[in-house]
């Protein structure tokens, strides 16, 4: 069996919700990005067996969005696609999966995909709006109809808003940006705490694109309708200022939160594709890797407390992996929210009890900031749910090769409770 | 052996015919395969088990592609064609006539006198099949339908939907026909065999089928109010408006359908079957019908590799391309490419410019969509093999790059050094430009036997024309990838060498550069326009150069001159138009309307007018076209004797798809033919004596010794075989 590696990867820009990409639905980032790729590495798509797209949102007229993405990127029919689902860490699994199906030598080449477009997450009807209106297609004579009419409430007309369903975490009923202000309370991560995270996002987002770090793994969009190009993230803001972020008001706990839009990632379009392959296979090609995975682990906690999930995962990986924090030179560690992030930097130095990796070692401590998403994170830069994940490796490989570092960690919470957490390692030419 | 319908014993009463000829590409209704239909209704009259007939073609994507042109190359006789005619017409009217049901299953292209067999069938069913075409396309040949088209087609669905079929030639897919009624349905393509089944049974147990078929959608009172005389006559006089404002009265063939269709409209069914074969046999015997034929197995030919072609290269081998340049060429040639399949990165040095090319394209296709041409879902996928770039990554796979950046050498050089480095060693580099040497981009190359110029016309979405030009040392192999290319985007190839301008600018400059000496020189410049548009140009050179643009057209000026010395020197009128260029943003000859000079221009005219001295007198017609096109000719001989042109029949069909050089006249040189060539050489000789720059070339002089261009009638020059016939009918 060989060896997994990493040959490439690229992004669409990060876009926030119902701006610039709102006209591109799920299926066209993906086939972009893919495209975009094959290109890139000069690979033809018939040299590809296989395709995985992790994605949340479920565009209803794609349901496996990852055959979709895979016919139109032009990769032939009697390739396999199919579409994962591990809500936030989505991109995630589609990576992990990939190389797991390599290393156990089903495939040898495979592109792994993360994509959502949250601009085109529907708006739904009511349950009892479609049960009246399916008893009124029943309906034969006019009496009946008309009763069938008469029967509608106004209340029955108002929708339900699908993005707001989806990130609400149906066994605890809270919605993610409550179990942040959880996490704030119980670890005590004041306003200005996360205010000052959230500034300091922007600042090193920015400053990246500035020094061009992150322009490698980035192409060019030409959305509709103008065709404008869109060559870098929309969301890092140069004149960001605390004063700013602390004039807004906490959007989940109204009264006695602490939890902003502000310090809280945005509703965001994009896509991300990486190109995995066997070894020896991209050996014979005259590939070369970036990296390759050293292990992965996906780790579960309780959902109310979802924010925590990089504790568990990472200690789980790190674990897999026989390795501690202080032998990781760079981590990014998806910023759902600043306090949730700001929480899990102190759960590193005092692990939760139930965290069945973390007390066994003294494998865990808190981030050094300088290793810390170092070109900011999805406050500044957006999250699109399900390509995230993919992200969060693709930023990584490419900042260990920009400082020329080894051993990188990218970990990320995941809805429902779950973390995730992939350790790479870099290979250079 | 059957020609071409083949059948065993009946089953169950049904007698299954399959349409084959065997040993050619298509079927095509030749003479010996009429003959044949005809024994076949005699042998289903006679045999009184027979209850029905079903036919089907074996060909895939083709079910009747038409009569068999050849047969027609010689039939200039009036007898003869009326006689051609009317054995056609008898034989359909037998078909017509069977006694039994008769269906034809329509899978592929039904054109011509394969739609007039159809239509003399009790029911045809179509398929969904891309290549499913139905029409009637004789009038592009000059000719009308002659085998009842003209009759049977306005019976079945109206005068007023037949009508514009037949004069304009267009060609219907099985929804269209359907929802025009050509046909009685319109189903799947697996479901064809089995619908033709429920159809017969259905007829042989009620009397007919036609309940099962969807009712047309035009209500009753429409339709009493169409078939109306005077409704009819109002037609067809708008119609005639239509086709002589278009045609300025120079194709023959749709106004005699006019006139048949007219007169057929008092007259009774059997004087309406006459009237077809007396028009045609009218139009069999004119010089326009003759060159129309011979254009289009020209272009026929042209979609082969030319012998000269020593290496292959399939068209359908063809996978990725990419193209240098987004803008309205690049972008364009882009699309072209995606469309037929092809996966294309398009590169441009600027995401601005990138943008503007991709929004190019999205306007195109939208448009397309919009007008019904393709479906969102097409457009889409069309969309989607393009992929914008600003960086040379993904060439390394592609067959051919096209590059259509800015006219500058330097430019050019620094883009094809780059491209070598991107691109592999088989991927052919192709330039688009349109004034430069292809052996000068190709100069620094590291491998120049890869370097070929593939010149599109603009708007290369509309243009038929791209010219591929060789240096002496692109390699066969590269020279086949282009040809392929060419062959692949549907558009008719003229193979040339390189030298300035190459063959259709080169023939050009000296026509629009005679515009600008006549227009100082004559009394009455804008009867030029005229002459232009009488002699069957689309327009007259002064509108031509206001469409190019009068800085593009000098830059091809001053290129020619540079080339070639004094005989394409500039009239002095170009060079004093550079003083407007400044003042003026786009400056034109013509003022908005048309019909004067703009005031600048005049007054820059008559300044020049003035300096030249001497009287002016006005120029007649005649005069006005001799001195516009006769310098064509005579350049025209120069790259045939050069070898830049290897045919005068290429030259033809470059100067006719490149620039609408009028078509019915069969191109300049046929032209020159057709006047004399001893003619063209004296009136050259004249006008040489006041302008030493006409002065016949050596060459023509030589060709007018021979009395010809040494051009070859088009059907021995090209094989007669099916294969033209295919394309004609199902292109």
């Amino acid at each position: 069996m060989g060896r997994a590696v990493i040959i490439a990867g690229v992004r669409t820009p990060f876009v926030k919700a119902a701006a610039e990409l709102k006209e591109m639905p799920a299926p066209e980032l993906g086939r972009l990005v893919v495209q975009e790729l094959l290109y890139r590495t000069e690979v033809l798509p018939d040299q590809i067996d296989e395709l995985i797209c992790g994605n949340v949102a479920s565009p209803v007229d794609a349901a496996n969005v990852a055959r979709v993405i895979s016919l139109r990127a032009g990769i032939p029919n009697d390739r396999i696609a199919h579409t994962v689902n591990r809500n936030c860490a989505s991109g995630m699994e589609a990576v992990t999966q990939a190389a797991m199906k390599i290393e156990t030598g089903i495939a040898k080449s495979i592109v792994a995909v993360g994509v959502d477009s949250m601009s085109n997450v529907p708006l739904l009807f009511r349950k009892r709006f479609g049960d009246k209106l399916l008893q009124l297609s029943k309906a034969k004579s006019i009496g009946q109809k008309l009763s069938g009419i008469l029967r509608f409430r106004p209340a029955d007309f108002a929708p339900l808003i699908g993005i707001k369903l989806g990130l609400t975490d149906p066994v605890s009923g809270l919605m993610m940006g409550d179990t942040a202000e959880k996490l704030a309370r119980e670890y005590g991560v004041s306003r200005e705490e996360q205010d000052a995270f959230a500034l300091q996002s922007h600042q090193k987002a920015v400053a990246a694109w500035q020094a061009g770090r992150l322009s490698d793994e980035t192409m060019t969009v030409y959305p509709q309708p103008k065709s404008e190009a869109i060559c870098a993230d929309i969301g890092p803001r140069e004149g960001q200022s605390l004063e700013a972020l602390a004039k807004m008001k906490p959007y989940f706990d109204r009264q006695w939160g602490s939890v902003t839009v502000g310090n809280s990632c945005g509703i965001t379009d994009g896509a991300v594709a990486l190109l995995l392959m066997d070894e020896d296979f991209a050996a014979s090609l005259g590939l070369q890797p970036i990296g390759r995975i050293r292990a992965s682990a996906f780790a579960g906690c309780d959902p109310a407390r979802m924010g925590l999930g990089p504790v568990y995962s990472s200690a789980k990986a790190l674990h897999a992996a026989g390795m501690t924090m202080s032998d990781v030179d760079l981590v990014e560690l998806n910023e759902a929210f600043a306090a949730q992030v700001l929480a899990c930097q102190r759960a590193f130095d005092s692990p939760p009890n139930d965290c069945s990796n973390c007390d066994a070692t003294v494998r865990l401590k808190a981030i050094d900031d300088e290793k810390l998403n170092v070109n900011g994170g999805a406050i500044a830069i957006g999250h699109p749910v399900g390509a995230t994940g993919a992200r969060l490796i693709l930023t990584l490989l490419g900042e260990l090769r920009q400082r020329d570092k080894e051993v990188g960690l990218a970990t990320l919470c995941i809805g429902g409770g779950q973390g995730g957490a992939v350790l790479v390692e870099r290979m250079a030419a | 052996m059957a020609v071409m319908w083949h059948y065993g014993e009946p089953e169950d009463g049904i007698l299954r015919v399959s349409i084959n000829c065997e040993d050619r590409p298509v079927n095509a209704l030749s003479r010996a395969a009429m003959e044949e239909l005809r024994e076949l209704v005699e042998a289903v009259k006679a045999n009184s088990q027979i209850r029905g007939v079903i036919f089907q073609s074996a060909k895939p994507g083709v079910f009747i592609a038409g009569a068999d042109i050849t047969e027609f190359e010689d039939l200039t006789e009036y007898a003869a064609a009326e006689e051609v005619s009317q054995f056609g017409q008898s034989v359909f009217a037998e078909v017509e006539q069977l006694g039994v049901p008769a269906i034809a299953l329509i899978s592929g292209a039904c054109l011509g006198g394969g739609l007039e067999f159809a239509l003399s069938c009790t029911y045809r069913i179509a398929d969904d099949h891309e290549k499913t075409k139905l029409g009637l396309p004789e009038v592009q040949l000059g000719l009308l339908p002659g085998w009842g088209g003209t009759v049977r087609l306005p019976r079945l669905i109206g005068l007023i939907e037949a009508l514009p079929l037949i004069l304009s030639g267009q060609q219907l897919n099985g929804y269209r026909a359907r929802s025009k009624g050509l046909v009685h349905e319109m189903v799947p393509r697996e479901a064809l065999v089995d619908v033709g089944n429920r159809v017969m049974a259905t007829h042989l147990e009620r009397g007919s089928a036609l309940s099962l078929f969807r009712k047309s959608k035009k209500p009753g009172w429409q339709r009493a109010v169409e078939n109306s005389g005077l409704v009819k006559k109002y037609a067809i006089n708008k119609a005639r408006r239509e086709v002589l404002k278009k045609t300025h009265g120079h194709y023959p063939a749709p106004l005699q359908i006019l006139d048949t269709v007219q007169n057929g409209v008092s007259a009774g069914e059997s004087q309406r079957f006459r009237l077809e074969s007396n028009g045609i046999a009218k139009l069999a015997g004119s010089p326009v019908t003759r060159e129309c034929i011979r254009l289009f197995f020209l272009s026929e030919n042209a979609k082969k590799p030319p012998q000269e072609l020593t290496a292959t290269f399939d068209a359908k081998e063809l996978k990725q391309a990419a193209v240098l340049g987004a803008g309205a060429m690049g972008a364009g040639i882009a699309l072209l490419l995606a469309r037929k399949g092809i996966a294309t990165r398009l590169k441009d040095i600027k995401p601005e410019f990138v943008a503007r090319g991709v929004q190019t394209i999205r306007g195109l296709l939208q448009k397309d969509v919009k007008r019904k041409r393709l479906t969102p879902r097409q457009a889409e996928a069309i969309f989607d093999r393009i992929s914008p770039t600003v960086d040379y990554r993904g060439l390394k796979h592609a067959d051919i790059v096209i590059e259509a950046v800015l006219e500058e050498i330097d430019i050019k050089r620094q883009v094809f050094g780059e491209l070598a480095e991107a691109t592999s060693d088989e991927t052919v580099l192709a330039t688009n430009t349109s004034s430069l040497l292809v052996s000068d981009i190709a100069r620094d190359v590291p491998h120049p036997e890869r370097v070929v110029g593939l010149h599109f016309f603009n708007p290369p979405h509309q243009m038929p024309l791209v010219e591929i030009i060789h240096t002496p040392q692109t390699s066969p192999i590269a020279l086949a990838k282009a040809f392929a290319t060419v062959q692949r985007l549907g558009k008719t190839a003229v193979v040339a060498g390189d030298c300035a301008g190459f063959l259709v600018n080169r023939l050009l400059g000296p026509y629009m550069n005679e515009a600008g000496f006549l227009l100082v020189e004559s009394a009455n410049p804008l009867a030029m326009d005229k002459a232009a548009v009488n002699f069957g140009m689309p327009m007259g050179p002064l509108a031509l150069s206001d469409l190019v643009g009068l800085d593009v057209a000098a830059h091809v000026a001053e290129n020619l001159h540079t080339a070639y010395g004094d005989r394409m020197k500039p009239a002095p009128l170009w060079d004093a138009l550079k003083e407007i260029r400044g003042s003026e943003r786009k400056p034109k000859l013509l003022a908005a309307d048309g019909k004067s000079l703009n005031n600048n221009v005049a007054s820059i005219v008559s300044r020049l007018q003035r300096e030249a001295g001497g009287s002016r007198s006005a120029v007649g017609e005649q005069e006005i076209i001799e001195r516009l096109v006769y310098p064509i000719v005579n350049e025209g001989a120069r790259c045939l004797a050069e070898g830049i042109a290897r045919r005068s029949e290429d030259v033809d069909l470059a100067m006719v798809f490149g620039t609408g050089f009028a078509p019915f006249r069969g191109g300049p040189m046929r032209y020159a033919e057709s006047v004399g060539l001893e003619t063209v050489v004296k009136s050259l000789e004249r006008m040489a004596q006041t302008h030493p720059h006409l002065a016949p070339s050596d060459s023509l002089r030589a060709f007018a010794h021979e009395g010809s261009f040494g051009s070859q009638t088009a059907g021995t020059h090209h094989e007669p075989d099916d294969v033209a016939t295919k394309r004609r009918f199902a292109s």
